[in-house]
């Protein structure tokens, strides 16, 4: 009789706590997601962001029955200690198989406690080369600073015939990284960067840096800096009467910058991952989706951390809560459908994609030519 | 030659911006003591609040309404602050830790009811550029730094020229002095209060202008306002200068070195300048004052004859 007991309630314990793969009481299977991205701080709006399209996905996911997914959030603040703290509660207190992260400090710090703890480290947005090296936990899906800088040269160079720059980048991993590859692809294609200046994070005031870069006459203005820094760079170039032509990254194509530059973003050319809304019915769904949410357009960023939520939902569903086979099945997936591109893993775990050209046109992006 | 003009220009008025904040914040330090670290939020929230009320109620009506709400919104709140907050606590440190959290309080809650976007007020008029040939200024910056020169001078003239400003400079010298000879240094505080609030409120409304808001700008604005009022050392007149100083020298330094060294630069300048009036006041202090020369040494020395 007491065996009886304990049987039943070790039965009742287990579908309780919910050990291993489970399903939920209406046959959907349920999973759970880390999320570690800046929900509060001076970028905050970048996490805001991520959390309306992560919330997309977890919607989709679940009217399609694919897997009912739990998100748990954790702020990093765009500070590294902070994120491996929020990975370490992630790990211990949810046990969650996949964490989701942006920002090259963030996941060059949470990196190698991944491969420790054995979990998926899944970047949608950190561009930092050196990410390359943290091996086969981090999953990366998003083009690497090397790759778009490399784009972004020939683009100058061999295309547009500009053969020197002044570079603007903001003062930390990201802006460096862009501005060192850039300036290695440029000057090995033969081109000359007459001007470097850099400005520091949230510094909105940018004209002595653009007076500076100004005086040294150079072909092209190249900047790299962060949102929506780069709007205030570029409608403040402007202001100064600067006409020569201004180059970005994809981070320029922000909603953020549309709203602080305005008309001045006309003209700014580039190379980027190509969002477009119209590329599938799911893009423009997620678009939808999304601007009832955050009541504005989404960016490359959130469509590539909506296209992360996915995934992991789709790998868990498909082989269960193991990190391993999570990440095995991430990064063997063939011409996986996003709503940001197609994904194919290169050996590294990092997505392959080819940019696009850009030059934004009455306030939108527009693509002359594409690859 | 033409870029150092172009970098003094740029300075100058990127001073002024911050020197409206750095005087409203300078009156409440001065003239209560008390860190009001909450200062830069309020001042951003209130900002928020007119921009609310002017999407909410079109025209020059909505404009008038939310320049009201913005500007009663950050007096009272500031004003309550300091009576039911800050005067209880009586202490510098629990002063300190309920400004901070207060900040933080108010930052996250307009975060939570706008969006951590930046928020621009776009007044086409205001954003025309103005090109001098040396410089190309937009008419909201001649527009800041017109009403920081009436400002400055306006508050120099209320401190110097009339008795309630001399009460409120006296209050700042010596409060207790100040109250034995009849001011009212409770009122002069929340006087303090209030036109610090509203200074506040004009440079975070100048932001919602000039380049956007959001709503952690707050602790930006706060911390140039803080480093200008501790440059100041108690006078308003050196708050105005420094405030010029520091655009115009973190600008000009990057003349001829490079930008990103600017703010070491311009902090290194200032440690130097607190470092070296402190050891030239004391040596004021300490140095021996000369004799009249009608007492002979010997008369010293003897204790006179």
């Amino acid at each position: 009789m007491l065996f009886k007991k304990l049987l039943i309630s070790s039965v009742v314990a287990l579908s309780v706590l919910g050990l291993g793969p489970s399903n939920a009481a209406d046959g959907l299977k349920t999973g759970k997601v880390g999320v570690i991205v800046q929900l509060s701080g001076l970028a905050a709006q970048f996490g805001i962001g991520v959390q309306n399209a992560v919330s997309v996905a977890q919607e989709d996911l679940k009217q399609k029955g694919v897997i009912d997914l739990t998100v748990h959030y954790e702020d990093h603040q765009q500070q590294a200690q902070l994120g491996l703290l929020g990975f370490e509660k992630l790990v211990d207190t949810y046990d969650v198989p996949v964490v989701i992260a942006n920002a090259s400090p963030i996941i060059l710090a949470v990196g190698p406690a991944a491969e420790e703890r054995e979990k998926v480290l899944y970047n949608f947005a950190a561009v930092s080369p050196k990410i390359k090296e943290l091996g086969p936990w981090v999953v990366t899906g998003t083009p690497l600073s090397d790759n778009d800088s490399l784009q972004l040269a020939d683009l100058l160079y061999n295309k547009k015939g500009i053969k020197t720059v002044g570079l603007l980048n903001v003062n930390d991993a990201n802006g460096i990284t862009f501005a060192d590859a850039f300036t290695k692809a440029f000057e090995a294609l033969g081109g000359k960067v007459l001007a470097h200046e850099t400005n520091e994070q949230t510094v909105v005031d940018l004209r002595t840096q653009l007076l500076k870069i100004n005086a040294t006459n150079p072909d092209a203005l190249v900047i790299f800096s962060n949102v929506p820094e780069n709007g205030y760079a570029v409608a403040q170039a402007r202001e100064m009467g600067m006409k020569r032509p201004i180059f970005a990254n994809t981070f320029i194509a922000d909603p953020e910058n549309f709203k602080v530059a305005g008309k001045a973003l006309d003209g700014v050319m580039g190379v980027t991952m190509r969002f477009d809304p119209n590329r599938s019915p799911a893009a423009n769904s997620f678009a939808e989706k999304f601007k009832a949410k955050a009541n504005r357009d989404p960016s490359v960023s959130e469509a590539l951390a909506y296209d992360a939520a996915m995934l992991a939902g789709e790998a868990m569903a498909k082989v269960g809560d193991d990190p391993k086979a999570i990440r095995d099945y991430m990064v063997s997936v063939k011409d996986w459908e996003g709503v940001s591109t197609t994904f194919n893993f290169d050996e590294h775990g990092i997505l392959k994609v080819s940019l696009s050209p850009f030059v934004i046109a009455d306030g939108k992006l527009t693509f002359p030519t594409t690859n | 030659m033409n870029l150092l003009i172009e970098l003094a220009v740029t300075g100058a008025l990127s001073g002024v911006k911050v020197g409206i904040s750095a005087l409203g914040f300078a009156i409440i330090f001065y003239a209560t003591k008390e860190m009001h670290f909450a200062y830069g939020a309020i001042s951003v929230a209130a900002a928020y609040l007119c921009y609310w009320v002017v999407l909410s109620v079109v025209g020059p009506v909505g404009v008038i309404l939310a320049l009201f709400a913005a500007f009663g919104f950050a007096v009272l709140m500031s004003v309550a602050i300091h009576k039911f907050v800050y005067l209880r606590l009586r202490s510098v440190m629990p002063v300190v830790m309920a400004s901070l959290g207060i900040s933080l309080l108010v930052e996250n809650i307009v975060q939570m009811i706008g969006s951590p976007d930046t928020q621009v007020l776009v007044y086409d008029n205001l954003l025309q550029v103005v090109d001098f040939g040396f410089a190309r200024v937009r008419v909201l910056e001649l527009w800041i730094a017109a009403l920081f020169l009436a400002i400055s001078f306006g508050l120099d003239f209320f401190l110097n020229r009339t008795r309630i400003g001399q009460g409120f400079a006296a209050t700042i010298e010596d409060p207790e002095m100040a109250e034995l000879v009849g001011i009212r240094t409770a009122r002069m505080r929340i006087g303090a209060y209030c036109a610090g609030a509203a200074l506040g409120t004009l440079s975070g409304l100048s932001m919602l202008i000039d380049t956007g808001l959001r709503p952690s700008q707050g602790f930006v604005l706060l911390l140039y306002a803080l480093i200008i009022t501790i440059m100041g050392r108690g006078s308003f007149r050196a708050v105005a200068i420094w405030a010029v100083l520091f655009g115009l020298l973190r600008s000009v330094w990057s003349w001829q070195f490079p930008t990103e060294f600017q703010e070491l630069a311009m902090f290194a300048v200032m440690m130097g300048y607190l470092i070296g009036r402190d050891a030239w006041d004391r040596y004021k202090r300490n140095r021996l004052t000369p004799l009249p020369a009608s007492v002979s040494a010997s008369s010293v020395v003897t204790g006179g004859v």
